[in-house]
């Protein structure tokens, strides 16, 4: 809303307007489409499971990864403090996990003069609808940059990829089922009542922790740490955390923006989290205003333990519709640009020459979902494993790849860009029956043969149902519905003759949790950690385990590869099962692939964080 | 007049009630509730979500939670958002006077447009400027509305990079600002509602300008001018009355439209984005809220009536 | 005024001799007077035939998607243009207007018979029946509309069928009251009373008596009503709340599929919109010319 000071310049300047529900629906096309999760957060990269994609059913998985590569002039300049701990390499091979030395010590980028010249400015974001800011109870509103800014987390995810670093953790070690984290020395909280400014414990965090996991069912969360046995606090620096088995993918857990640890005595003033006066954390900003459904302030926290930051003076959120025109009007610093804007362009240095306005940049943040259709392997024609490898063979990926991500989409299995450390490089996807662009041909016409083993030929055409969902005020999961349709009939000649299920989401979810479909067609979030997103797809007991797959070799390796903490040879075993389920005889789902959302910023805005809600955002400044 | 109030009230009160049971209904019988959205992606404990429906009585039967709705309702309280925990009376507050400020002003754009061209084209009847005013006014209340919305954004931007400020300015924070920004969406719902009252207008001065003390002040000398000022039109606007009563209902449901298109966060908006999530008690809460404001208006017109004409207070009593 | 009205009906009905002849000189005489409804008329029909036609007219496949293709602009190959899928909208179009003008069809025909049905015996029957009919009535009136017909469509699952009877439900009931008002004027008449002093049954006075003089309040509420049933779908549709793919609609063309491109491509909007406005004006022009022949009287009741 902001107060519009200058309003010929407003009305003069052009502004891409015309919708509701930009960030809602751009996200949406997120979901389906595979991008990054919540507008915003992802631009940002917080890493946000169920972020406001409401009827999405497919929730983004904000992937806080970043391509180093494709990073935008703003983010290369990124601040020096990230600049040494983390060295951005290729985003693969990562290094953290066992027993890290910390060397994210903020102090290392104390005060210098280049800093000091970075110091004051403002910056602003939209959201759509920010109805509290008690993150322990909330998956759905936008608080999550707010959080991002105001509190640490014992760890938060690195730039490059959805992969753990230090926090209010200087380090950890991880040896079977006990994590032991030790803590930063110097961390206060922010100078405001009940805590004013008191130093940061252990217990806080466990404080936190056991809130976030509490048995109420309003903390919906909660069902993230279920691995999570017991959490205490040995001594004011310490906290030990065991689990119920060896899980290597519980550090990525906690660095999500949720796990915010919590002064008790904020608590037992205020009952919850949910008021800007209730929302005291250690991090660089503290929320100085907040109206629900218009948005908030905060300020700079001059107390803040990493000396020398934040370089800004303010943060402000906005909540309103269409950030783009937003964005475009000068109202926002920073926006997802809705992918619909992009279809035509084949760079977004050809878009941004399109729109023709200079004085903003861009930069992709790497989304952890992934589109595929999803065949129900107890379906009567789709039990037939023939019939999974022809479709698998057949299917063309780009129609619905290209959809969904305009620009930048790759193909994937299961996982999404965030986890773009433990994908097959592109080359073995070439490679892959039905992925090999090269190859079409003979892959169509092996798909067929395949088909008329299983009895299918164009006088006796395979027909069946895609489902989708229809969302109000988007056409996205439709869309991409069609294009599926019409993708099997085109490529098939006559003999592969789908038809469209679109169901309002409401009965798409309780059909998809009773398995009352032929074939999804749909993008979803894949998790935090790769394995996670591995596991709710293709483990017998998965959550997202739609074509209700069940092998015991590949949960063997799941349960392996959860349980190994050398990052190399997780990544290698994630990579091994994704070859596993895409042989003839472990097809249940043809994956089309993964892309990259899009961010613009004004380029007078530096240093813009990957991870909102890791607290980077101190690391940005104004030129 | 006690007794035909009393009526009113009794018959606008049932109303009420009836509305309140069918949108009631309705939204539980949707499939898919709120607690599947939070737990749409990381999946919730075992248990957990029915936990939650158990916590916000979304697991009692319609019949119990419709009571519960009643006795809280009784008591003044509108319930809270499923989704945030707010309290509705609040969140309704803060989101009304956009939507109010949007009907006000399509009202008088409608009223300053529509009044004069009826009188006009009445007084002309059978003219050109008559047949081309009434072509216009069924124009008026043909062409979505919707439609010309979209174009005011579509086709600046297309052609000349340039579109109507989108989004909303408080009253209070800056009133040109705030006037300037609901310019486009209250003149594209003026196109329909003063098509709407230039027709009634114009058949109901057609009406009074045949009876009898017509004639009569023609007679005594009046000027034109002055008849049709002081006698015709005041004996018309009854009937316009009554229609910007009904049209009022035009004005808040279609403020649903004109919201999303224009992003002003108001009680349509509101209303939509509740409906995507299933925040039922935000659905519920928004439709009688201005269910009220409905009814409450056609009893104020109904009332009005009344105290104009003592034929309509006994026969309808 | 009335007295011209019942005259012009007199007028109307006069060439009884020679069937074919009287409604010609119907036709002719009512295209004299009314010339912006008989174009009304004539657009309407246009619309039907393409309505039955209209699929097999198509230059294209309007459900041909070819994405790498879309948003292209008016011109060669595709007269008005593609979609952001790459699908012809002229074909689509086309083939939009037999949902817009049955569903419109649909509604109406069922809003009719709501309409006559409550009408007539609230008119009819006064009393206690009167009082209960009246007062949901007034709850339907009570309703903000576009909000509930969101509400019930997303509850019932949209489809042809369900939008169809929603909104011919809410036109019925609302409408009712004309059909009441009519139905009581006569309900006083005496030949009425006379039919009803020499034993004729209420039924029998109903059919007989009351329901011919509600014929043409029932013509008019008929046609305006059609106007805005298809308004109303295309609300609907339009916020992404309408009927489900494949099929296309015009409000959903122009609005959930356009909206988003708006300012890249202004003809996903604008010519699915010509068309239901089009459509819309000719049904109103054709709805005035109508009352105004049948029954001036309605002027004031039916704006």
């Amino acid at each position: 809303m902001a107060a519009r000071d200058d309003q010929s310049e407003v009305a003069t300047t052009y502004r891409s307007l015309g919708r509701t529900l930009i960030g809602r629906r751009a996200l949406l096309r997120g979901s389906v489409l595979g991008a990054a999760g919540l507008a915003t957060a992802a631009l940002i990269g917080c890493d946000d499971d169920d972020d406001e994609a409401p009827p999405a059913a497919a929730t983004p998985t904000a992937a806080p990864a970043q391509e180093t590569a494709t990073a935008a002039p703003a983010t290369a300049t990124a601040a020096p403090a990230t600049a040494t701990a983390t060295p951005r390499p290729a985003p693969a091979r990562a290094t953290a996990t066992v027993a890290p030395q910390a060397t994210a010590t903020p102090t290392q980028a104390a005060t210098t003069a280049e800093d000091e010249a970075k110091r004051g400015g403002k910056m602003s974001w939209a959201q759509n609808t920010t109805a509290h800011l008690d993150i322990h109870q909330d998956s759905i509103s936008g608080a999550q940059q707010i959080i991002g800014a105001t509190y640490n987390r014992l760890v938060r995810y690195r730039g490059d990829a959805q992969l753990p670093e230090p926090d209010v953790a200087q380090s950890w070690e991880q040896a079977g089922t006990d994590v032991v984290f030790k803590l930063h020395e110097g961390v206060k909280w922010q100078n405001k009542p009940p805590v004013n400014g008191r130093d940061f414990k252990a217990s806080d965090v466990v404080f936190g922790l056991e809130r976030a996991r509490s048995d109420d069912p309003s903390f919906i969360h909660s069902g993230d740490l279920a691995v999570v046995d017991t959490i205490e606090a040995p001594d004011d620096s310490t906290v030990r955390l065991t689990t119920k088995y060896p899980t290597a993918i519980i550090l990525t857990m906690l660095a999500g923006y949720q796990w915010i640890p919590v002064a008790p005595e904020v608590i037992d003033e205020f009952g919850d989290i949910k008021s800007p006066e209730a929302t005291i954390g250690t991090g660089p900003f503290i929320v100085e205003s907040f109206a629900p459904d218009f948005g908030a302030k905060l300020v700079r926290n001059p107390d803040y333990w990493r000396e020398g930051l934040p370089y800004l003076d303010e943060l402000e959120q906005l909540d309103v519709e269409d950030h783009w025109s937003q964005f475009r009007a000068g109202n926002i610093d920073i926006v997802l640009v809705p992918a619909e804007l992009l279809p035509g362009h084949d760079s977004f240095a050809g878009f941004l020459e399109s729109e023709g306005i200079d004085g903003y940049v861009y930069s992709e943040v790497m989304a952890a979902s992934a589109h595929g259709h999803f065949m129900n392997t107890q379906d009567p024609v789709f039990a037939d494993i023939r019939v999974r490898w022809a479709i698998n063979l057949i299917m063309d990926r780009l129609p619905n790849r290209t959809y969904g991500w305009p620009i930048g989409a790759k193909p994937s299995i299961a996982l999404g860009m965030g986890h773009l450390a433990f994908h097959l490089p592109d080359a073995e996807f070439e490679a892959m029956p039905g992925f090999g662009l090269g190859r079409r041909e003979q892959d169509i016409a092996e798909g067929l043969q395949m088909l008329a083993a299983a009895g299918f030929d164009a006088d006796n055409p395979m027909e069946w149902r895609i489902m989708g969902w229809s969302v109000p005020q988007t056409l996205v999961g439709i869309d991409q519905l069609q294009i599926a349709v019409d993708m099997y009939k085109d490529v098939s000649g006559n003999v592969l003759q789908p038809s469209e299920q679109a169901l309002e989401w409401g009965a798409w979810k309780q059909a998809e949790a009773l398995h009352e479909f032929q074939m999804i067609s749909s993008a979803y979030s894949m998790g935090v950690d790769a394995h996670d997103a591995m596991q709710k797809m293709y483990h017998s007991e998965g959550g997202r385990n739609f074509s209700q797959y069940a092998n015991p070799d590949l949960d063997r390796m799941l349960a392996v590869e959860e349980s190994t903490f050398d990052i190399e040879e997780r990544i290698s075993l994630m990579q091994d099962m994704q070859r596993f389920v895409n042989t003839p005889e472990e097809i249940a789902n043809a994956w089309t692939g993964a892309g990259p959302f899009s961010y613009a910023a004004l380029s007078g805005i530096q240093g813009i964080p990957m991870l909102w809600d890791s607290g980077r955002v101190d690391q940005v400044y104004r030129v | 007049m006690a007794r035909y109030l009393l009526g009113r009230l009794v018959v606008s009160s049932i109303s009420l009630v009836l509305v309140v049971v069918i949108v009631f209904v309705a939204v539980r019988l949707m499939p898919g509730d709120i607690v599947d959205q939070f737990f749409q992606d990381t999946g919730a404990r075992p248990g957990q979500a029915e936990a939650l429906r158990e916590k916000l009585g979304l697991s009692d039967p319609i019949a119990v939670q419709f009571a519960r709705y009643l006795g809280e309702l009784a008591r003044g309280d509108l319930g809270e958002s499923l989704a945030s925990g707010r309290e509705l009376s609040t969140v309704i507050r803060d989101r009304t006077p956009v939507t109010f400020q949007l009907a006000m002003m399509t009202l008088i754009f409608s009223l300053a447009i529509g009044l004069p061209l009826g009188v006009l084209s009445a007084v002309m009847r059978g003219s050109a400027l008559d047949y081309l005013l009434r072509t216009i006014a069924i124009g008026g209340i043909s062409i979505p509305f919707f439609w010309i919305a979209v174009l005011t954004i579509s086709l600046p931007a297309y052609y000349w990079r340039w579109t109507p400020p989108i989004g909303h300015v408080p009253l209070q924070e800056d009133p040109l600002a705030s006037i300037q920004h609901m310019l486009a969406p209250a003149l594209v719902g003026t196109v329909f509602l003063a098509g709407s009252i230039m027709r009634m207008l114009r058949a109901t001065m057609l009406e009074v300008l045949r009876l009898d003390y017509m004639r009569t002040a023609a007679a005594k000398g009046l000027s034109r001018a002055t008849q049709i000022r002081r006698h015709a039109l005041r004996n018309a606007l009854i009937p316009v009355v009554t229609l910007i009563g009904i049209r009022f209902i035009f004005l808040l449901s279609g403020s649903v439209v004109l919201e999303s298109i224009y992003a002003l966060p108001g009680l349509g908006q509101l209303s939509l984005d509740a409906l995507s999530r299933r925040d039922y008690q935000v659905v519920q809460a928004v439709t009688l809220f201005m269910a009220v404001i409905i009814i409450m208006t056609n009893l104020a017109v109904d009332i009005s009536y009344g105290f104009i004409d003592p034929r309509i207070r006994h026969s309808r009593a | 005024m009335a007295t011209t009205g019942v005259g012009r009906q007199r007028e109307l009905g006069a060439g009884r001799a020679s069937v074919a002849l009287g409604w010609w000189r119907a036709i002719t005489l009512f295209a004299r007077r009314q010339p912006l409804a008989t174009f009304g008329a004539l657009v309407l029909l246009f619309g039907l035939v393409i309505a039955v036609i209209g699929p097999s007219i198509t230059p294209k496949d309007p459900y041909d998607t070819d994405v790498l293709n879309g948003l292209r602009s008016p011109g060669e190959g595709y007269l008005l243009g593609t979609d952001n899928l790459g699908r012809d909208i002229l074909s689509r179009v086309l083939v939009a207007t037999r949902f817009s003008l049955l569903l419109g069809l649909a509604a109406v025909v069922f809003g009719l018979f709501i309409a006559v049905l409550v009408g007539v015996i609230s008119g009819y029957a006064g009393g206690i029946a009167d009082m209960v009919l009246q007062r949901i009535v007034d709850a339907a009136i009570g309703i903000p509309f576009i909000l509930f017909l969101l509400l019930i469509v997303t509850m019932a699952g949209a489809s042809f069928l369900s939008i169809a009877l929603i909104i011919g439900l809410y036109q019925g009931v609302t409408s009712s009251r004309i059909v009441r008002g009519a139905v009581m004027s006569v309900r006083e008449e005496v030949y009425v009373e006379a039919a009803t002093t020499i034993g004729a049954t209420p039924v029998r006075v109903m059919a007989r008596h009351v329901l011919p003089n509600v014929i043409a309040p029932v013509i008019i509420i008929a046609s305006l009503n059609l106007g805005s049933a298809i308004l109303a779908e295309s609300v609907l549709s339009f916020l992404g709340y309408g009927v489900q793919p494949p099929d296309p609609t015009w409000g959903q063309m122009m609005g959930v599929e356009a909206r988003p491109y708006v300012t890249r491509a202004p003809w996903m909007a604008f010519f699915p919109g010509v068309a239901l406005a089009v459509t819309v004006f000719a049904i109103n022009v054709l709805g005035d010319g109508l009352r105004d022949t049948l029954d001036p009287r309605l002027r004031g009741s039916v704006a």
